[in-house]
């Protein structure tokens, strides 16, 4: 699965954003959107919102975890935690950088916004990677992990299913061909 | 890409070009009975005959064949890369043995060495399991935290599956970065059209001559 | 007929319609289009961009994407002539031409239905009356002029038709004198980007971005010498408001701007070409008022700029640094120690320091106006001839889109090579004394087989050549009438055709109203002499001809110019 596959998928999530037209209700098969009145915040799609910005005829408003000061707090508590932490949105990296590459004048504080993004990203994707390696040095079969994105996951897929296919193939040697097998610790 | 994808993740398919290499490691074998008019197999000798107690290393394809449990007419050792004074220095540390050198299909080989039941068998498999686990981190940091750097130091001590193991990491770090420098959403041309575009030309040219 | 409101005459009925835009090939066509192609994609307006050199190709260009077309764009082209009687359009098909080549053909500007000019009004107040260039002849049937006086009413010897006639014969010749007083200067007016940029204003799609674009524009009228300063000057004054609305958040939120985004600043530039890109030796000797003060292409002259640097107190091994790798405490003075050092060497506030903007985007260094255009022109004019001019259009605009700084970097080391090429041909004709004066005008020619030739065969690059050229003859010349002489440039355009180039551009001590006659002068004298001269380009002081008529073209221009 390629990232912007990931991102497509995440071009569903609503968004807040302001019209400077108005409209009424568009009828799509995903559901409906608005009505529109100059103004006023509504909730659209990613795609929408986007697509509307490049038109000039929206500003977004920043979703309510996109703030410097939420985002600190989860960083914190992502640093303090073994575990995964729920993020507040399960495409947070995704509307990061959509938001950010298309309305960096309506997002405060645009760059500490991304900056603190990507260090939660990069503790997780650590966290990912060292409990890939605790899982894998196990030997165990299946492991769950709560709290994992879509895109977290993706950027380890490739790799993580070859892993375990390989590991997979070494076992089952293993247990094919030690007929008397005693000294099997896994 | 599919069809790339099947071959790699079964090594055990009659057309892994991977299964086909990995049975051509040589295997240590002594012959317990005379063979007729082979001794050409066996550089060191002008003889006509394989005598019976010549130690010659055979392909495993062949060693694997000539195989017949107390029958045989050879006897299969441990290779030299799988016997005690390896495994010990695999348990010791995997992370710095060169496993490249030592059999590039390290892991493939090994299973198959497996199949032919030496007496070492479950220490083999055992150590052919704990050297990958041991060595997986290191696989899985040097993939995925590296990007424009010369790897070729790290990737040359990877025995072949592993490397494939650290392309796909690669590839996965290559498509995320793409992603987030936004290169992904430029509209290219898909290599199939490319191609389909290409043979067309060939096509059209090769009609036209 | 002229537009009032861009929005309501024109925007308003354009969209929703399949519209095609046909564009010039200078920086500033480029940005207006640009600008366009903004506007239009917001509000998802059909459009084709047709990019073309020259009238016969903006022919050619309308009748292939003519089809189902009922909007056609023009894009500084098409202003000049009478563009109904050119294109031969059906009579639903509507122009709007959008030029600041000047003057307007009459017939464009008093065609009040298939022509609508989007200009600004008070640019065209010399355009005579509706009166004294058409007449409604009540038998005539309201045909247009003075030789639709058919045999009938000849016959006709009353006193009153004598009376008519006289009166018709009368006016005809004042509308031969109108017409030609108002066509014999050509000149230039607001730039198109600045049009569309005001356009993009009343529709409140203004962002930071087309500014830049209107900045451009505005920036490559000046350095073609297309407009005089003080036009300049009050652009970026209109400008500078933009720039200041776009760029001024309040004090305490001044951080919150993402480094991403574009920001523009107003500043007093070096007018040194690509100087941030540069050495500062290369820049000084590139930029054409010290090259031509200090007459740096002599070893005497190269003597004063090194005097002129070590008394600024800047290290000839620092000059010969990249500029953004000198001293930085030598870099940050070298603009101050300029100013305090150049009246001693005869230069000018003008010569040094160039009111105009800067672009910041992301980490890298910033750019200037300048240095867009440069880039974008050379591009725009490369002599690479294994590729099209549509291929050169399309790279060009690559350049001016944000974020593309590979596509920049090449464009500036182009528009270095450009540089040096105009630097070392204006040297070669001065060594080799080629500027000669014809009496009324001077005259140069590149030679044919020159290295750098092909650079020369494109307008927007001749025009710098020979005003370079001409001020640096200006600068040697004993003749104090060198001053007042205009002068005529030559350059081989297509060597297996034998077709040149000709250029004329005014003498100058009438710089300041950046007014050229050569348009009329070349007209009459392939007139006088039958040459077959193509009155191709946009600007009509550039023209093709047989390499071969250019002494009998010549002699006839001397005997016009007397």
């Amino acid at each position: 699965m390629d990232p912007s596959e990931v991102e497509f998928l995440a071009e569903r999530e609503l968004v807040k954003v302001i019209p400077n037209f108005t409209h009424d209700k568009i009828y799509l098969i995903s559901g409906d959107v608005g009505p529109f009145s100059a103004g006023l915040p509504l909730p659209v799609p990613l795609w929408l919102a986007v697509n509307l910005k490049q038109r000039q005829k929206c500003r977004f408003v920043a979703p309510d975890w996109m703030d410097i000061d939420v985002l600190k707090e989860k960083k914190q508590e992502e640093a303090d935690s073994r575990f995964f932490t729920p993020m507040p949105s399960p495409h947070y990296m995704e509307i990061t950088q959509l938001l950010l590459q298309w309305g960096t004048d309506d997002i405060p504080k645009a760059d500490e916004i991304r900056t603190l993004v990507k260090d939660i990203w990069d503790l997780r994707i650590a966290k990912l990677r060292s409990s890939i390696d605790v899982f894998v040095k196990s030997g165990e079969s299946h492991a769950k992990l709560n709290y994992l994105t879509l895109m977290e996951i993706n950027t380890v897929r490739l790799f993580l299913t070859k892993a375990l296919n390989h590991m997979h193939q070494l076992k089952s040697v293993t247990s094919r061909d030690t007929t008397n097998s005693n000294s099997q610790a896994f | 890409m599919a069809a790339n994808f099947t071959l790699d993740s079964n090594p055990d398919s009659y057309f892994s070009l991977d299964d086909i290499l990995a049975s051509q490691e040589k295997v240590p074998c002594t012959f317990n009975t005379q063979v007729s008019n082979m001794g050409y197999m066996d550089q060191s000798t002008t003889d006509t005959n394989i005598v019976s107690g010549t130690k010659l290393e055979l392909p495993f394809w062949l060693a694997k064949s000539l195989d017949r449990g107390s029958r045989s007419i050879i006897n299969i050792d441990t290779p030299k890369n799988y016997k005690e004074v390896y495994r010990q220095i695999f348990t010791a540390d995997p992370n710095v043995v060169d496993l490249h050198k030592l059999g590039p299909y390290f892991y493939l080989f090994g299973g198959k060495l497996i199949s032919l039941h030496l007496p070492d068998n479950d220490d083999i498999a055992s150590v052919l399991l704990k050297t990958f686990q041991g060595r997986f981190r290191r696989i899985m940091d040097g993939s995925q935290n590296t990007l424009n750097v010369d790897l070729t130091s790290q990737v040359s001590l990877l025995d072949e599956q592993e490397r494939l193991l650290f392309s796909a990491g690669q590839q996965g770090l290559h498509d995320f970065q793409k992603w987030e420098t936004r290169e992904s959403e430029k509209l290219s041309t898909s290599t199939m059209v490319a191609n389909h575009r290409k043979r067309k030309r060939f096509v059209l040219s090769s009609k036209s001559s | 007929m002229l537009v009032r409101d861009f929005k309501r005459e024109f925007y308003d009925v354009v969209q929703h319609q399949r519209v095609l835009v046909l564009v010039a090939f200078d920086v500033d066509s480029l940005c207006g289009c640009k600008i366009l192609q903004y506007l239009f994609q917001c509000d998802q307006v059909l459009y084709t961009i047709v990019p073309v050199t020259d009238l016969q190709e903006l022919e050619k260009a309308f009748l292939e994407n003519a089809e189902g077309i009922k909007h056609v764009v023009l894009i500084n082209c098409g202003a000049t002539v009478d563009i109904v009687d050119l294109l031969q359009p059906e009579d639903h098909v509507r122009f709007y031409i959008c030029d600041s080549h000047r003057p307007v053909d009459v017939h464009n500007f008093y065609n009040a239905v298939q022509v609508k000019l989007l200009m600004r009004e008070d640019e065209l107040s010399t355009i005579p009356t509706y009166d004294e260039l058409f007449r409604d002849d009540s038998e005539d049937s309201g045909n247009e002029s003075e030789d639709s006086d058919t045999g009938y009413k000849k016959k006709k010897f009353d006193e009153e038709s004598i009376i008519r006639r006289q009166e018709k014969r009368r006016w005809s010749e004042n509308r031969v004198k109108v017409l030609f007083d108002y066509t014999k200067f050509t000149s230039y007016g607001t730039s198109a980007a600045l049009v569309m940029f005001d356009l993009a204003w009343k529709l409140s799609k203004d962002t930071n971005t087309l500014l830049w674009l209107a900045i451009v524009g505005v920036t490559d009228q000046y350095i073609h010498f297309k407009t005089p300063r003080d036009k300049y000057m009050e652009d970026i004054l209109t400008l500078q408001s933009h720039v200041s609305r776009h760029n001024q958040r309040g004090g305490d939120n001044e951080n919150t701007l993402s480094i991403n985004s574009l920001k523009i600043s107003f500043e007093e530039e070096l007018n040194f070409p690509l100087y941030r890109h540069w050495t500062l030796m290369d820049t000084i000797c590139h930029s054409m008022p010290i090259a031509c003060k200090l007459r740096l292409w002599s070893l005497k002259g190269q003597k004063r700029l090194h005097e002129f640097l070590a008394e600024m107190g800047l290290p000839l091994n620092q000059c010969r640094q990249q500029f953004g790798a000198m001293d930085a405490n030598l870099r940050s003075e070298v603009k101050g120690k300029i100013q305090e050092f150049m009246s001693k060497y005869g230069l000018d506030i003008q010569d040094v320091i160039l009111p105009s903007f800067s672009l910041h985007y992301g980490y890298k260094s910033q750019l200037c106006a300048t240095d867009y255009v440069l880039s974008s022109i050379a591009v725009l004019e490369s002599g690479d001839k294994s590729r099209s001019s549509t291929d050169n259009f399309l790279e060009a605009c690559d350049i001016l889109q944000k974020g593309c700084t590979d596509k920049m970097e090449a464009g500036l080391s182009a528009a270095k090579l450009q540089l040096r090429s105009i630097y070392t041909q204006v040297q070669s004709f001065l060594e080799m004394h080629q500027i000669i004066s014809a009496g009324p005008f001077l005259y140069v020619f590149v030679q044919e087989g020159t290295a750098d030739s092909s650079y020369f065969a494109h307008p927007q690059c001749s025009i710098r050549l020979a005003r370079f050229a001409l001020q640096a003859h200006c600068a040697v010349s004993r003749n104090k009438r060198a001053q007042s002489l205009p002068l005529v440039l030559g350059a081989p355009l297509r060597q297996e055709e034998g077709t040149s180039l000709v250029v004329g551009i005014p003498p100058l001590d009438t710089d300041d109203e950046r007014k050229n006659f050569f348009g009329k002068a070349f007209e009459q004298a392939a007139e006088a002499t039958n040459t077959t001269a193509k009155f191709n380009n946009f600007d009509s002081y550039i023209i093709e001809m047989k390499s071969e008529d250019k002494s009998k073209f010549f002699d006839a221009l001397i005997s016009i110019l007397q």
